[in-house]
């Protein structure tokens, strides 16, 4: 911005005649007539004058104490569909001209984080043109550094970390026979050497020895939503849709999974949320945009309203050592947040603060550690899928 | 760990037996699949072919708006105006710009489940552009021009340039989100999801279009919950969002403005036409004809589209109005033309002769009754029986070199503007050529920029992820409908 300023500045001078520059008006303010910041604009403010200097032109200070002179020049800032354009009205007696230098428009900054009182942590991963429906973090392992896995509709992506941000390091295509549902999801469960990725009406293989390898077939396999080996809870997805249809299920203790009685309705989000020697509690996030909560020592339902439809169950050693991470509602034209709960007498009390996102969150889903989530944003403003990982540490 | 394991089991088996309750309805984040989204709309449509030209401005707007639903292009805008890969997955061009060549899609089919090869794109093209050469080769189609078409990205992008397969009985067939299920020339449309769509299927089930609804029946529809979307008319936006609809519109998107006719004697004296210009109160137009939904207009495009627009005046100088008129010695009274049925033109016209009387220019405001056809209605301009007209025109394009280019072709023949001032822009990407063109044109007071309009419409309650883009596509694949069963 501040280069296109001064561009501006030297095609003034060169329209003018540099000779002409110290008896030009340079009428104050310059305006801002874009979305540009107005740190951004008056920093390439600054750049004009001094180039404008260089020239011979008088700052804006020095103009303003002067009369006005036969030429005087206005600039602005303003904003075309397409570009920034930087525009200098010159006005000499009758005639007038003008100026323009375009800057081509650039992805905004993403949101600031927030503090907490069980501070919720976001950590930024990447950011992806297309959508990003599920990631897990390998962490280093022997001589093997952390590496990302990332599940698009398209491919299964293994990053690994250069000079501070993720590098695409091998990807495999995700072969379908069918198109994808509008509203994908997906759910990775991998481990060092590969693992599974659900998504819907198809199963793949992924293999992460050396590159990546996902090899897919039709498949109507209950997902696993949260946990690991015999920690899973699993989910039929609906094959063309975005929600899962009874039954969610539970491996018992020996793996084996155990499916309760057929549930009528669909569910978006299942957890489930122990204490220290406390009750446990289910949630499921249902169509109608309500969410349940059944304890089953007292056999009692409640019902939540005001929740998103993507929760995730978080263990830590803060607090009641259990928490549910809860997006926020609204639909997909809304900047979302995420926000942690708790759960004593059943009532929900939230232990941080909203963390915001630029964009409504797309997939949010417990990490293997589960200490971690992952969640998924769609920035509003430049319409990248932008991942992060969320972590809970305690106190403020 | 295992007693974790089994503490998971005893939750998710209490879940099995508790999700059996009534369903409210309330706000989810997630899309919801299913449902019947009913659209209510003034225009009528006669046909869904581009190469149809519609009646009115309102007309034309609903035929784009349907297209979106049953057909792809080559090329799509994202929510940012950005080109993005749709039937066409990758392109590339030579260094001039006068030659393109688009890689199609694999594996896409028309409803009627023909493969989409590039002969039928050729030929879909040609049908709608023919001074375009297009020609087919492998995968790819090859689009050849003698003159640089450096937003063609952005041309293809339009509603027009929609690939259509025309069957032997003038029926089209397209690729898009939705297929045509019922058809009812003028009065109605119903559309279902395309289940095997390329670019995923929608969430809603079927589409129910009524057309030709008056502005009474679309607000009780909307009222009693009976459509989901109506289009409102810009100065009732207000009234209607006071009674509790939800109101949605898009940035100005469409220009109104006066154009002389090419035949009128008594404006052929560039004094009248910039009196006329200098007397007319722009923001009095907002502010009481549009109900504040709109913006005053001193050049063809929008200040969102150009960036530039801010440079030229819309301030309303009677004085130095009346002070021209006053130089000429005789002055006719001069007839001001509008669609008869169009209350805001209506409206317009009658504020434009009250701002002419007051410089000392006496016009008289007369409807336009023959408004059948966009031919007739814009060649009304030029009959003897009109000074002058007002006319409605819709951007074609976001980008402002699109729009500015397909501006000059709609009004260039119409007003008594030199051939160089309608001929296609050197780069049609650069602000500071078309900032010129348009000082030229505006400079000739031929045509006069009053107002920008944005498209208005009224949104059930029901209706989620209702992201229109800016220039008033509607994108009705990503909306959903709260509360329907899935």
């Amino acid at each position: 911005m501040t280069a296109a300023a001064r561009e501006l500045a030297r095609k003034v001078a060169t329209s003018i005649g540099a000779g002409d520059l110290p008896k030009v008006w340079l009428r104050s303010p310059a305006t801002n007539n874009s979305s540009a910041t107005s740190f951004e604009f008056e920093q390439a403010v600054k750049g004009f004058e001094d180039e404008w200097g260089k020239n011979g032109g008088a700052s804006f200070a020095i103009a303003a104490q002067n009369p006005p002179a036969v030429t005087s020049v206005r600039i602005s800032l303003s904003e075309s569909f397409q570009d920034f354009l930087w525009i200098a009205d010159i006005v000499t007696g009758s005639a007038h001209s003008v100026v323009f230098v375009s800057v081509p428009k650039s992805a905004m900054p993403a949101a600031p984080a927030v503090s907490a009182a069980i501070t919720l942590n976001k950590q930024f991963l990447l950011r992806l043109p297309d959508p990003v429906l599920d990631a897990e973090i390998l962490p280093a392992s022997g001589t093997a550094a952390q590496r990302l896995v990332v599940l698009q509709p398209e491919r299964v992506a293994l990053f690994s970390q250069i000079n501070g941000t993720w590098q695409i390091q091998a990807q495999a295509s995700i072969e379908h026979d069918r198109p994808w549902p509008r509203d994908i999801r997906g759910r990775l469960s991998v481990g060092q050497d590969g693992g599974v990725a659900d998504l819907p009406g198809a199963i793949c293989e992924v293999a992460l020895a050396g590159s990546v390898t996902a090899t897919c077939k039709p498949g109507s396999e209950p997902w696993t939503l949260f946990g690991q080996g015999p920690l899973r809870g699993r989910g039929n997805i609906v094959p063309n849709r975005n929600f899962f249809i009874s039954p969610p299920s539970a491996d018992n203790s020996q793996g084996e999974a155990e499916t309760p009685a057929n549930i009528p309705a669909g569910f978006y989000s299942f957890a489930t949320l122990g204490e220290r020697s406390g009750p446990i509690y289910a949630f499921s996030t249902l169509l109608d945009g309500r969410a349940v909560l059944f304890n089953p020592e007292a056999k009692k339902m409640k019902w939540f309203t005001n929740w998103g439809s993507d929760i995730a169950g978080m263990a830590t050693n803060c607090g009641r050592a259990w928490q549910l991470l809860v997006t926020g509602d609204g639909d997909w034209t809304v900047p979302d947040t995420i926000q942690a709960f708790e759960f004593p007498d059943r009532q929900p009390v939230a232990v941080s603060s909203t963390v915001n996102f630029s964009g409504p969150v797309t997939a949010l889903w417990p990490a293997g550690d589960p200490s971690t989530a992952i969640a998924v944003a769609r920035n509003l403003k430049t319409g990248m899928y932008e991942a992060y990982s969320l972590t809970l540490s305690c106190g403020r | 760990m295992k007693r974790i394991a089994s503490r998971y089991l005893a939750a998710a088996s209490f879940l099995a037996a508790l999700i059996v309750f009534a369903m409210a309805a309330s706000g989810a984040r997630r899309p919801r699949y299913g449902g019947t989204l009913n659209i209510d709309l003034q225009g009528r449509v006669t046909s869904l072919d581009p190469t149809r030209k519609q009646a009115t401005v309102a007309d034309g707007t609903v035929q784009e708006h349907l297209l979106e639903l049953i057909a792809d292009r080559l090329v799509a805008l994202d929510r940012f105006g950005r080109p993005q890969p749709s039937l066409a997955i990758s392109w590339r061009h030579n260094d001039k710009f006068t030659r393109w060549k688009f890689q199609l899609r694999p594996n896409v089919r028309f409803w009627n489940a023909t493969p989409l090869t590039p002969d039928a794109v050729v030929a879909s093209l040609q049908a709608i552009s023919p001074s375009w050469r297009v020609s087919a080769a492998n995968d790819s189609v090859i689009v050849e021009s003698d003159s640089p078409l450096p937003n063609l990205l952005y041309v293809l992008a339009e509603a027009r340039n929609s690939i259509l397969l025309r069957e032997s009985g003038g029926d089209i067939v397209g690729t898009g989100p939705f297929r045509l299920v019922s058809w009812e020339t003028r009065r109605h449309a119903m559309f279902a999801a395309n289940d095997d769509y390329w670019g995923r299927r929608p969430f809603a089930d079927t589409i129910d279009v009524q057309m030709g609804r008056t502005v009474r029946e679309r607000m009780i529809d909307l009222d009693l919950g009976k459509t989901d979307i109506a289009d409102v008319a810009p100065d009732r936006a207000r009234i209607d969002a006071a009674h509790g609809i939800r109101i949605s519109a898009s940035d100005p998107d469409e220009l109104l403005a006066l154009v002389f006719a090419r035949s009128s004697a008594r404006t052929k004296d560039i004094r009248i036409r910039q009196a006329l210009s200098l007397a007319i109160d722009r923001a009095s137009l907002v502010d009481f004809v549009l109900q504040k939904e709109g913006e005053p207009a001193g050049a063809l495009l929008p200040q969102w589209s150009s960036g530039y627009e801010f440079l030229f005046s819309t301030t309303a100088d009677t004085a130095t109005a009346r002070q021209l008129a006053s130089q000429i010695p005789l002055r006719p009274a001069l007839k001001l033309g509008y669609d008869f049925g169009d209350p805001i033109e209506r409206m317009i016209a009658e504020r434009i002769v009250v701002n002419a009387q007051a410089a000392g220019i006496s016009i008289f405001a007369r409807p336009i009754v023959d408004n059948t056809t966009n031919s007739s209605a814009n060649g009304a301009a030029n009959a003897a029986e009109y000074d002058a007209r007002i006319l409605r025109v819709p951007m074609a394009s976001p980008a402002p070199g699109v729009a500015l280019e397909a501006l000059l072709q709609t009004l260039a023949p119409l007003a008594d503007l030199d051939t160089s001032l309608a001929a296609p822009l050197e780069d049609s990407t650069n602000s500071e050529r078309m900032y010129a063109r348009e000082c030229a044109v505006v400079g000739t007071y031929e045509i006069i920029p009053l107002v920008h309009v944005p498209e208005v419409v009224g949104l059930s309650a029901r209706v989620r992820d209702w992201v229109p883009a800016r220039w008033g596509a509607w994108r009705l694949a990503d909306v959903w409908l709260d509360g329907a069963s899935q």
